[in-house]
């Protein structure tokens, strides 16, 4: 067989083929996703127990019928904590995602409508903010404003902001020299009005699909802060605190409560990239 | 192509100076008074306190202070630390070793094996090229800490393959001891490397110039060295080198799953026991690094691809 022939049975990549849309992975994370909200949501009510009593006689059992999932070194229900911790695990990283989601894409359709020398400006700052890597940001935050929930939340806002910022803007450059916006230009709309009605709805789906991706990120950060200490402390029930608790409970052989937290993480992480991924190619494909 | 290198160098030394400017001045942006920081936050009388302001020159305007703290920094001296009242370049020293032999162990691991598995996914299309790009994208979603427990799960406390802890001593020892750190720290670039290996030379497979180098008959493995892979190395070595740099920052969580004696580690402790000058002397060498081999990459580009270079003497 010639290596053209061998060449030629490669797949092409991804772009080059019609547009997928959303598939049956696509529609498996989506629900995937649902189910973790509705739980987060739920929590309280259906968690068969209170996460954070202690029965030190009864650690580390293994599966039962009153203990799902069995128990930690303090004997507190692992399934229980894991429900009552996707509160916190899935919060974090909303709050991040809406609150750089909606800064970035307002300083990037605001510089793109300005142009000129402040959106070269802005451009350039972009590029620099990009430098700091934004798990070194979050720890900076907590050594200025102590650890906590709030302060890696609002450190990893900020830090997410022109991985949004940056796409939107290209996006939002190319949209602004189109025909209709001169039109409505043209019949006298205001700025503001026509960023508003016309110009966001337009990029209003890569917006979508660049949160995802950042919801999968910002959950990994937010995670790695809880793992390191930095973020929300013990005896709270959050899926990066209990992987970090549960790390001597490895060397005695019990990985359950660092391995299930983890898996969640996984999960939900893998459950946005994918739902992210395919997001992209449905923008790109209505984008023409 | 010098034109290149010193458009990129001015860039990066710009870069270099607004974050290290944001580095020094993040401490006064907080509310309060410096002082209570600086002092470790105890009561103390107002004399104690006097020798701190002058110590720090807080009376001074901050940039006058900025300037005084660049100048220490040409000359090797990053402050004392709060805690340990030692030198923080003595202090870090040491421990940056083990971060960079973490790091390096860490980049050859995603080099080879993420570039490695996409080419030949590329290469070989079918179902071994369909796992492979399944596969990526799973590593894709795993958090390092994650693999680091599932690696000491199963290598060091069921099997001991490995040791659990510790950086070890000797080479040949250290980078034993490291051998899991790096692959946690690795595993999910390689998941990312990999995906973009095989789509840069799928791509590549496809392209005109391509056929035409079979066409006119040039043996296949020289079409695939000059035409096909030196092509795909351009977006390969920009997400290596990016992921290279992300990988400094995220050392600090294997190195604390793994007990590892890293600058990431001594991060974490600095923060936790408030100690801001080894906390900014440690973020200000890990930015810098990391700006570093950003500018390493774009002028990687330039010896890649040629056009690069041109184009940058043309503007």
């Amino acid at each position: 067989m010639s290596v053209l022939a061998r060449f030629a049975a490669v797949p092409p990549p991804r772009w080059a083929r019609p547009p997928s849309r959303m598939d049956g992975a696509a529609w498996l994370a989506a629900a995937v996703l649902g189910g973790l909200a509705a739980v987060a949501l739920l929590a309280p009510w259906i968690a068969p127990h209170d996460p954070n009593s202690v029965d030190l006689s009864a650690a580390y059992r293994g599966p039962s019928p009153t203990h799902l999932l069995g128990t930690d070194d303090s004997g507190r229900d692992l399934l229980s904590r894991l429900i009552v911790g996707s509160r916190t695990s899935l919060l974090g990283p909303l709050l991040v995602t809406v609150a750089a989601a909606t800064a970035g894409t307002a300083v990037a359709v605001g510089a793109a409508w300005a142009g000129g020398r402040l959106d070269s400006v802005v451009a350039r700052a972009l590029d620099v903010a990009l430098a700091f890597p934004a798990l070194l940001l979050a720890i900076g935050a907590v050594v200025l404003f102590g650890t906590g929930f709030v302060a890696p939340v609002a450190a990893l806002a900020v830090a997410y902001v022109p991985y949004v910022a940056r796409l939107v803007r290209g996006a939002a450059v190319r949209e602004r020299r189109l025909a209709y916006i001169e039109a409505t230009t043209a019949l006298g709309f205001s700025g503001f009005a026509t960023c508003r009605r016309h110009l966001l709805p337009n990029v209003a789906a890569l917006v979508l699909a660049q949160a995802t991706i950042c919801f999968g990120y910002s959950m990994v950060d937010l995670a790695a802060v809880n793992f390191l200490g930095l973020g929300l402390q013990p005896p709270d029930a959050d899926w990066g605190v209990m992987v970090a608790a549960g790390q001597f409970s490895i060397l005695r052989g019990h990985p359950q409560q660092s391995l299930y937290a983890g898996l969640l993480i996984l999960v939900t992480v893998a459950a946005f990239t994918i739902l992210g991924d395919r997001l992209t190619a449905v923008d790109r494909s209505s984008a023409g | 192509m010098l034109s290149l290198v010193v458009g990129r160098l001015v860039a990066m030394v710009s870069t270099l100076l607004v974050s290290s400017f944001v580095v020094f001045a993040a401490l006064y942006v907080v509310p309060g008074d410096p002082v209570t920081y600086l002092s470790g936050g105890r009561a103390q009388s107002p004399e104690a306190l006097a020798a701190v302001r002058s110590q720090y020159h807080l009376d001074d305007p901050l940039l006058t202070r900025y300037g005084r703290w660049l100048g220490g920094i040409a000359r090797g001296d990053l402050g004392t630390s709060l805690v340990y009242r030692e030198d923080v370049t003595t202090l870090i020293g040491p421990r940056s070793l083990t971060t960079v032999l973490l790091v390096g162990y860490a980049s050859a691991i995603i080099v080879v094996f993420g570039a490695g598995l996409g080419v030949h996914a590329a290469l070989r299309g079918g179902w071994p090229g369909g796992a492979i790009s399944v596969g990526t994208t799973l590593l894709l979603a795993v958090p390092s800490f994650l693999t680091a427990i599932v690696l000491i799960s199963v290598f060091a406390v069921q099997l001991g393959w490995f040791p659990v802890f510790g950086s070890g001593s000797g080479i040949a020892d250290r980078l034993y001891h490291l051998t899991l750190p790096a692959v946690a720290l690795a595993l999910a670039a390689v998941g990312v490397v990999g995906r973009i290996a095989r789509a840069a030379t799928g791509a590549e497979l496809q392209s005109e110039h391509v056929l035409t180098a079979h066409a006119r008959g040039i043996p296949p493995g020289q079409i695939l060295r000059r035409h096909v892979l030196r092509n795909a190395a351009i977006p390969i070595t920009t997400v290596s080198g990016l992921i290279v740099a992300s990988l400094i920052a995220g050392s600090a969580v294997i190195e604390r799953a793994f007990a590892l004696d890293g600058l990431g580690s001594y991060l974490i402790d600095a923060v936790s026991a408030r100690d801001f000058p080894v906390v900014q002397g440690i973020c200000l060498v890990l930015v810098a690094v990391f700006v570093c081999v950003n500018t390493l990459v774009d002028l990687l580009y330039g010896v890649l691809d040629p056009r690069v270079a041109r184009g940058a003497e043309l503007t």
